[in-house]
């Protein structure tokens, strides 16, 4: 597999399709198809904005902050775990209540695209991988993720079975405590 | 859940991803501190050849003694240049020397530990480079006889033998004793080239690169083995093993870690005090010396040339660290300086100038 398409399925893990497709679904329950479209596409623009200028701005960032690519690398690692431990045991829950008398586009901005989509964990993991792939190939493979992610959360409208929303949740959860162990695993090792 | 992600992130900021405090260090800068550290040592040397073990700052002598440590400041002190004191320590060690059907083996107190025998032709080694002479080949080639006959079938060695009585321990393991005989006998081959030579190095190399970190118990591997990493560099254009370039990136990793916790222990409050490590000199100066020695192993391995940038900028801001810390010429902890804390901040420092003269 090649650097990009292992960032690619990496940052897609971290986005989280699930959880997108949760909060997508709480957020424009009552909505129709037009504000819902509004929701998704304000909440991808804003969350593909975050995640562009996260990757071109990693550098900087981390040297105003002093702190190395291990240490980036081995810090995301523990902040991407909380979404993990999340997953694996409380379920994709969206972390987002309705909000039916808001506006569509304010909803897609907050809280769909700033932090569901673009959440800390992955604004904190962007800027390891900026730092140590490059903020070209970073940035291309989060962006990709984003519409990836986005996409398969708009198909989503219909609740779906607790049993197998809970099941799907613990295998998000389980690869993104692998990406998380990754990232450690390079921050303590060396990549 | 946004609160939790604060909380740590506040955490991780305090501990893991604290700043990194790395000040710019020269190549003149570097030799700088290195020399003063030669000085401390020189002028506390006794008649005798034996360097000033463990001092408070006041300067009293507070006793205590170790061969292995004599052989390593010795070796740090040819480095550096300091070539008439290290010929003192040099005596030192040969009045200590039990020769024996075609080897010799330093010894302290009846005991020939592994590694004092190891670093003592390190020493000989660097002299040869330093001066050009060969007086002391012979000696060499009998320490090399000593490592070799101390070599068991995997790779590593036996660590202490009586040399009097003609036994040999062969239970007593020594974490970092394989590493300074690897070192020891790739330098030799460097010297003096001879096949026995090389291929002890290079099965203790495998026995390193592979087994050591089980059969010595490291607790997390790889163990921060800078001999290991001095050995492979002197064997980069053998050329080195796979599994040993494999191990190199591996312990690249271990030593950015460590420099990396000191380095944010130095970026003042709150930071002090979540990073309170309490190591000496000693380990730092190890640690950048492992970085430099890899540092030269990129440059002149393919396989390893993605470390080139990393190593030296990790190396480089251990020896800025130790360039701060340093007293009047010497490094203290808990207002105590041992000599190996000047041994190996010298040897790292002088690696680090190096390699910064090599970029000009």
């Amino acid at each position: 597999m090649s650097d990009w398409l292992r960032l690619l399925v990496v940052v897609l893990v971290i986005v989280d399709p699930l959880t997108a497709a949760v909060a997508g679904a709480t957020l424009t329950a009552d909505r129709d198809r037009r504000a819902r479209s509004i929701v998704f596409a304000t909440g991808t623009l804003v969350a593909l904005a975050v995640v562009v200028v996260t990757a071109w701005l990693a550098d900087p960032m981390l040297d105003a902050l002093e702190v190395s690519v291990g240490a980036a690398q081995l810090a995301a690692g523990i902040v991407v775990l909380v979404p993990a431990v999340e997953l694996l045991f409380g379920g994709p829950s969206g972390w987002v209540r309705p909000a039916p008398d808001a506006a569509p586009a304010r909803v897609g901005a907050f809280p769909f695209g700033v932090p569901v989509l673009a959440s800390p964990w992955l604004v904190v993991a962007l800027l390891a991988f900026a730092a140590d792939e490059g903020a070209g190939m970073t940035a291309s493979a989060a962006a990709l993720a984003m519409l990836v992610s986005t996409g398969l959360a708009f198909m989503f409208t219909t609740p779906a079975d607790r049993g197998a929303l809970r099941a799907l949740g613990v295998a998000m959860g389980a690869a993104t405590a692998l990406v998380a162990f990754d990232l450690v695993h390079d921050g303590v090792f060396g990549s | 859940m946004l609160v939790v992600v604060a909380l740590v992130l506040g955490a991780v900021r305090l501990t893991v991803a604290a700043p990194e405090r790395c000040a710019e260090i020269s190549a003149d800068d570097a030799r700088a501190t290195a020399q003063a550290a030669a000085d401390w040592l020189v002028d506390n040397q006794k008649p005798d050849g034996s360097y000033l073990y463990l001092a408070d700052r006041e300067g009293n002598d507070l006793g205590d003694y170790n061969a292995v440590r004599h052989a390593g400041v010795t070796l740090a002190l040819y480095q550096a240049g300091e070539t008439d004191a290290a010929d003192a320590g040099l005596v030192w060690m040969r009045d200590r020397l039990e020769e024996r059907d075609g080897w010799a083996a330093l010894t302290d107190n009846g005991v020939a530990p592994l590694g004092g025998t190891a670093l003592m032709l390190a020493a000989l080694t660097e002299r040869r480079e330093q001066t050009g002479e060969t007086t002391y080949d012979d000696t060499m080639r009998d320490l090399g006889e000593f490592l070799v006959a101390m070599q068991r079938d995997n790779g590593d060695f036996y660590v202490y033998a009586y040399p009097r009585s003609g036994r040999v321990d062969r239970e007593a393991i020594s974490q970092y004793f394989a590493g300074e005989a690897l070192w020891a006998m790739a330098r030799l081959h460097r010297a003096l080239p001879d096949e026995a030579w090389r291929t002890a190095a290079e099965r203790a190399a495998h026995f390193i690169a592979v087994e050591r970190d089980d059969t010595d118990f490291v607790p997390v591997a790889p163990l921060n083995d800078h001999w290991a990493a001095y050995g492979f560099a002197e064997m980069a254009d053998w050329p080195l093993s796979d599994d040993a370039v494999e191990y190199a990136h591996a312990l690249y990793g271990r030593f950015a870690m460590l420099i990396r916790w000191d380095a944010q222990a130095d970026a003042g409050e709150p930071y002090a005090t979540t990073h309170t490590s309490g190591k000496r000199a000693a380990a730092l100066g190890t640690w950048v010396e492992g970085q430099a020695a890899l540092a030269r192993l990129a440059r002149a391995d393919d396989r390893a040339s993605d470390l080139s940038k990393a190593t030296l900028a990790s190396a480089r801001c251990g020896a800025a660290l130790l360039a701060a810390r340093q007293i009047d010429g010497a490094w203290y902890t808990n207002g105590e300086t041992r000599m190996d804390d000047q041994q190996h901040a010298i040897s790292g420092l002088l690696a680090v100038a190096a390699l910064l003269e090599g970029e000009e």
